[in-house]
């Protein structure tokens, strides 16, 4: 599902035209990245987490070239889902099979 | 920072920056994460512009084992949800640490850092082997160091000789490996090496043994050193080399065997106590384990100094041989020759010096890996200068599969010093040592 196809659906729930759902949509994304950037994390109830996570830093061999390269330490955007929506996955699962 | 957000923050975010009702904007947020939930569980994948994607992943069933209870238990094939953020997003949490870069380190420099770091936390684990790699110092060594010990070394072989001896367990792979693969240089090189060790066994007693104790005499032994020649430079004086070694082996391997016989009859009657049962393969195993027997047996000395004064005229035949067989290399092997006779004779004194004098301090000493112990500081102890473990990896590249981790109780063998190559004052000396350092790290490395 494309961005598209995403704002058409959601156009649909809300009563909202197009232009105004794509914007609303933007809004909340910036949103939720401001917040990530600032080092903090958002928890949607039902859904799961976003947050940002710390790699730390570390050596890196290109095994083609040998070469060592030290790989500075980084923050890294992530999303843990909730508990009920691991609950969903699990029944997903067995449903499949 | 690390404040935990709610669902309620965002839509009052969203209220204000979007002039909506709080209402509505609730309804929307809701709706937003309820039709990414509905799209992942209809096996969709779904693309959020400035966000990222979300996306359900299988996981395929796996055997695990329950920590607690230690029973094996199978997690069974499930789903996942993964969300890859989109680069925008990726930079704009990353601020923090933007300009940070990966640095490139100095191969080099870092690898002898490496090399203290390690032997300080050494561990007895064995770091697994690449055939490659071993192959490969194999060559090196054989050709090079090996080769360019002999070289200066024949002057004053009583030293040349302990320099390049071995300890237990590397005979014992090596024949095995012999036995294995019938890689002829490796083997040649592995002989001629093996049987200087089991001179040098006799000078040192508190070597540990094989357990492949078989007294027989060794008229073979001796000969071993014609296979190497001096030689300065590997390319193609290499090939050159390897010629005359393969050829030279093919003779060996004729003449070995007849000799054997011979061999076998006068063990059989010199020495009736051990039921040796040699078979054809055997054969070299039991003439490089013959010298540290005699140790204990006194009677054989004198067969076995018969026999080397035999093995010299064998020698001689048989490098007759071998240089008609190549006589591309007739030059090498005549160089070869000289130096093969004066130590065929000092093996055979040796024999017997050593036997007088077997408790005293002398090179080559073996030392014993403990806690702590890396061949930089063992360098730094009995040559001083660090520079020149790549003597002590030489005479030991069969044992350290990597020469920055020496496992624990590995026992190295300590080549006497020599005041051509391991003078620290020297200048010469240790650049010649740093230049077979990088060869040896760029070896390991490749």
């Amino acid at each position: 599902m494309k961005n598209k196809d995403f704002i058409q659906k959601i156009q649909q729930t809300v009563s909202a035209n197009g232009e105004r759902t794509a914007e609303l949509v933007e809004m909340t994304t910036s949103i939720i990245a401001k917040i990530l950037s600032e080092g903090d994390s958002l928890a949607i109830k039902g859904f799961g987490t976003f947050e940002v996570k710390k790699k730390e830093e570390r050596v890196s061999v290109n095994p083609a070239t040998g070469n060592r390269w030290m790989i500075p330490p980084k923050l890294v955007p992530g999303f843990k889902p909730g508990t009920s929506m691991k609950d969903k996955l699990k029944t997903y699962s067995s449903n499949e099979y | 920072m690390n404040t935990k957000f709610l669902l309620q923050d965002l839509t009052d975010q969203l209220s204000e920056q979007g002039n909506i009702k709080k209402k509505d904007a609730e309804e929307f947020v809701k709706s937003f994460f309820k039709i990414i939930e509905d799209a992942l569980f209809q096996g969709e994948i779904v693309k959020i512009n400035g966000f990222g994607t979300f996306k359900l992943i299988k996981v395929e069933p796996r055997k695990s084992v329950n920590v607690s209870t230690g029973q094996e238990i199978e997690i069974k094939e499930h789903f996942k949800i993964t969300f890859t953020p989109e680069q925008t997003l990726k930079e704009l949490v990353n601020i923090p640490f933007s300009h940070l870069e990966p640095v490139q380190l100095d191969g080099h420099m870092e690898k002898e850092l490496l090399d203290e770091d390690l032997s300080d936390t050494e561990e007895s684990g064995v770091i697994e082997q690449s055939k490659e790699l071993e192959v490969d110092t194999e060559e090196y060594t054989s050709t090079d160091l090996v080769e360019e010990q002999t070289e200066y070394i024949d002057p004053q072989p009583s030293s040349a000789i302990k320099s390049k001896s071995m300890t237990p367990n590397e005979r014992e792979t090596s024949n095995r490996r012999d036995s294995e693969k019938t890689s002829n240089t490796e083997k040649t090189s592995n002989s001629s090496d093996n049987s200087r060790y089991s001179d040098n066994k006799r000078s040192i007693e508190n070597i540990p043994n094989s357990g492949m104790k078989k007294p027989i005499p060794a008229p073979q032994r001796p000969s071993r050193p014609t296979y190497q020649k001096p030689k300065p430079s590997m390319g193609n004086v290499f090939w050159i080399i390897l010629l005359v070694i393969v050829s030279s082996l093919g003779i060996w391997a004729f003449w070995s065997n007849r000799e054997a016989m011979n061999e076998k009859q006068r063990k059989m009657t010199a020495l009736e106590q051990f039921n040796s049962t040699v078979d054809d393969e055997g054969d070299e195993k039991d003439f490089q384990i013959t010298v540290d027997d005699s140790l204990s047996v006194e009677a054989e000395i004198a067969a076995k100094i018969d026999s080397i004064s035999k093995v010299d005229k064998l020698v001689k035949q048989k490098e007759e041989d071998v240089v008609t067989v190549t006589p591309k290399s007739t030059v090498k092997i005549e160089t070869a020759k000289q130096t093969i006779k004066p130590k065929v004779v000092t093996t055979a004194k040796r024999k017997v010096v050593a036997r007088t004098n077997t408790t005293g301090v002398t090179f080559p000493l073996t030392v014993t890996m403990g806690k702590g112990d890396r061949l930089t500081m063992l360098s730094l102890k009995y040559y001083g200068d660090k520079v020149f473990w790549v003597y002590i990896y030489a005479a030991n590249r069969k044992l350290i599969p990597n020469p920055n981790n020496v496992p624990l109780g590995t026992k190295i063998r300590i080549p006497s010093p020599d005041p051509s190559r391991t003078d620290p004052n020297n200048p010469e000396c240790i650049s010649k040592a740093k230049a077979l350092q990088t060869k040896i790290m760029s070896m390991l490395e490749n």
